[in-house]
């Protein structure tokens, strides 16, 4: 359980007279009630307001609200109100300054140690310091009247911050915020989006396996197809090689062919080995290199030119920087030239100088002419593959107008075949083709489509995971409302059965109950209740709140009394003490009959009896009535007095009449 | 401050009617718990978001097409 425990507070500046308030018995115990009589005028209303302010951080006052919470003999611009609380071990102090000319308040917290610019209670105690809860422990009876208000929703207030249920309700908050943060970069926007990438996936992946299918089949086909062109070119030969000759001239145009074509491919290899040489490309190629080397050597690159610029570097008066030569520089220069003449940057000169001198030499036309050459062999090549081609087939037609059906037919039937080879191995080459990159969905590429697959599987995943986090937040979230819901019948339950245990007690003759606590307290029977009953309901419902509660609060209250009867004054002061540890009440001395003897003895005693009255003139002979042993502090413009004698004796109507005789 | 009994008394009986599992409950409890205790804050970024994410680790989605629920919660992804 957390205890708050109030301690004391200060004021200056305000329309109540500048005073200093102490609730403590010992260095941090506080007296169990503390009563604080303040007869009217002397600033009862705004000292509460400012405790109320001061305990939740409020900043703003209507029109001109705050100004008239100056003091009238205040010649500054500020007021200063200092709250001193302890927060389980801790001291925690808010202080409030008002700037009545610009119409501002601002806040100073200090927790322990840390000390912070602004209104800063302990994070888990914010919802306990706010302008909502407030009521509940700085009481006063309009809370009791809007406790019975339907319109009112302080009773749920009440509950949902005593009982921690608006922290489940600021976790729902916040799964929303995770909700859009885990989707910030997905880029499907609507249901028709997700549906729309299933869709494509489909699409996809079943054109891939109709592509795939097709793709067997052919391998099939081509496998069954080269089966037949080799048979039917067997068949092919067996009838042309009836005839002796032309069997013989077709051996060997396809021995010559076959030859020719060898010759071919080595003219070939042998012409692109020698377009990967520039030089022999242009013989301006060769004189630049050349040139080149024939530079490099002048200049005896690299390591000469290179040493000699250090040393020369290191005799300059000055470096190339614009520095002086100092002795350390010219040493540091020396030192460290050889890391500028890299074995490895040496080596590649002089292999580029080697390979000019080798590739090169000094015949820089011949590597052209020699390349023509090649091209002219090259020539030939084509040109004797072709023409024995051309026999050949030539040889075959000649063969085939001979009139022989059935040659005719196996040619025929061999032409059919390879064509059907080339047919598929054109297909099988598209759909086997490396992708490009940019193909579309209705790829035939089966890599490319492949790809565009991963990548559809990719969005759709990014998508359905996006959805499924929307589910379990969605789903966490009504959970959460519901254990809301239930927490709060659970806890009204509780608190009804306790409430109407107290009223039992307070008005034993005119018994009212509460039936069922739901954003109002709802009343057993009946709608409304006296006044003095509607303040017996708060104080019961206040005692069972705090009772069952995780927090221990100081309770604050004005004019505790009220407009109870005697004897109802009477339950109500033996009740008080029970509501918290601590109770400070403001009150009047038309209040004591039958009240303060009662909440005495209920405190064992433990009571600290405060009277403070504005000091002026008329007032000035009042302090000659403080008894001698009671403690006192006086200010310029009050009094505050620590006695009990002082509190029993000191009349409030009489006190008035001193006043009014001043303003008179 | 721990969190209330009745509070979490509730929170286990939603998990249960929400078909969820009591490692679900233990965390979403534990969680809360250090919050109400001022241990943990809500006001860390970070460290509600890491939760967050391990609360919906434990969570077990509804058995419904991710279309219906995106049509019953009207969302917009």
């Amino acid at each position: 359980m957390t205890t708050i425990k109030l301690l004391g507070w200060s004021a200056h500046g305000f329309r109540c007279p500048d005073h200093e308030v102490s609730l403590l018995r010992s260095e941090k115990t506080p007296y169990t009630v503390s009563l604080l009589q303040m007869p009217n005028g002397t600033g009862k209303t705004t000292t509460l307001e400012l405790l109320r302010a001061a305990l939740s951080g409020r900043t703003s006052w209507p029109g001109d609200d705050l100004a008239e919470l100056k003091g009238r003999d205040n010649a500054t611009a500020t007021g200063r109100f200092v709250v001193q609380l302890l927060v389980d071990d801790r001291r925690m102090t808010i202080a409030l300054t008002a700037n009545f000319a610009a119409q501002t308040v601002s806040y100073r917290t200090t927790l322990g140690s840390s000390v912070d610019n602004g209104f800063r209670p302990p994070i888990a105690l914010r919802r306990i310091f706010s302008e909502e809860f407030i009521p509940f422990f700085v009481f006063d009876g309009e809370l009791a009247a809007r406790l019975l208000d339907s319109n009112q929703t302080r009773a749920e207030q009440a509950l949902d911050a005593q009982f921690q249920l608006s922290l489940l309700q600021s976790v729902a908050v916040r799964l929303d915020r995770y909700w859009a943060d885990q989707t910030k970069n997905v880029t499907a926007t609507q249901t028709k989006g997700l549906t729309q990438r299933r869709n494509r996936l489909d699409h996809l992946e079943g054109r891939e396996r109709a592509l795939r299918t097709e793709h067997r089949k052919l391998l099939d086909a081509l496998g069954k197809a080269t089966t037949e062109r080799d048979q039917a070119l067997q068949a092919w030969n067996e009838a042309f090689n009836r005839d002796k000759e032309a069997r013989e001239q077709r051996d060997q145009l396809t021995s010559d062919l076959e030859r020719a074509e060898a010759n071919l491919g080595e003219a070939v290899t042998r012409n692109l080995a020698m377009v990967r040489d520039p030089h022999a490309l242009s013989t301006l190629f060769a004189t630049g290199l050349q040139a080149l080397k024939a530079n490099l050597d002048k200049l005896k690159l690299p390591e000469s030119a290179a040493k000699e610029f250090f040393d020369d570097l290191a005799d300059a008066e000055h470096c190339v920087c614009g520095e002086e030569m100092t002795p350390p520089r010219r040493a540091a220069i020396l030192e460290r030239k050889a890391l500028y003449l890299g074995q490895d940057d040496i080596g590649v000169l002089n292999t580029i100088k080697g390979d000019i001198k080798d590739l090169v030499g000094e015949d820089a036309a011949g590597h052209r002419v020699a390349y023509d050459e090649q091209l002219m062999v090259l020539e030939a090549a084509v040109r004797e593959r072709d023409d024995l081609a051309t026999e050949l087939t030539a040889l075959e037609a000649k063969r085939l107008s001979e009139g022989d059906e059935e040659l005719a037919a196996k040619k025929q039937r061999l032409d059919d075949v390879e064509g059907e080879i080339e047919r598929i191995q054109s297909r099988l080459d598209v759909l086997d083709a490396e992708p490009e990159g940019d193909e579309d969905d209705e790829t035939e590429c089966l890599k490319a489509l492949r790809a565009l697959i991963a990548r559809a599987g990719k969005q759709l995943a990014e998508v359905t995971r996006t959805v499924e986090i929307k589910s379990k937040v969605a789903l966490l979230q009504r959970l959460l409302d519901k254990s809301v819901k239930d927490a709060r019948l659970r806890i009204s339950g509780d608190l009804v059965q306790a409430t109407n245990s107290q009223l039992a007690k307070i008005l034993p003759r005119s018994p009212i109950r509460v039936s069922e606590i739901k954003q109002s307290v709802v009343l057993d029977g009946q709608s409304r209740a006296s006044e003095g009953q509607t303040l017996a309901l708060g104080y019961a419902f206040l005692l069972a709140l705090f009772d069952s509660g995780q927090l221990s609060l100081p309770f604050i209250v004005d004019s505790p009394t009220g407009k109870l009867d005697l004897r109802v004054r009477r339950e109500v002061a033996g009740l008080l003490p029970k509501i918290s540890p601590q109770m400070i009440a403001f009150t009047t001395s038309s209040e004591t009959d039958q009240f303060v003897p009662v909440l005495h003895q209920a405190a064992d005693g433990d009571v600290q009896y405060l009277t403070m009255f504005r000091l002026n003139d008329e007032t000035r002979p009042l302090i000659d009535a403080i008894p001698d042993r009671a403690a006192k502090t006086v200010s310029d413009n009050g009094v505050l007095v620590s006695s009990r004698q002082f509190f029993e004796s000191f009349d409030t109507e009489a006190y008035d009449e001193v006043a009014q005789g001043k303003a008179a | 401050m721990a969190l209330n009994r009745q509070v979490v008394a509730a929170l286990r009986e939603a998990t249960t009617s929400f078909g969820q599992s009591e490692e679900m409950a233990n965390r979403l409890v534990s969680w809360l718990d250090q919050v109400a205790a001022g241990g943990s804050t809500l006001d860390n970024l970070d460290e509600v978001n890491r939760r967050i994410h391990e609360l919906l680790e434990e969570v077990r989605p509804e058995d419904e097409p991710i279309e219906s629920v995106l049509g019953i919660l009207d969302i917009e992804l």
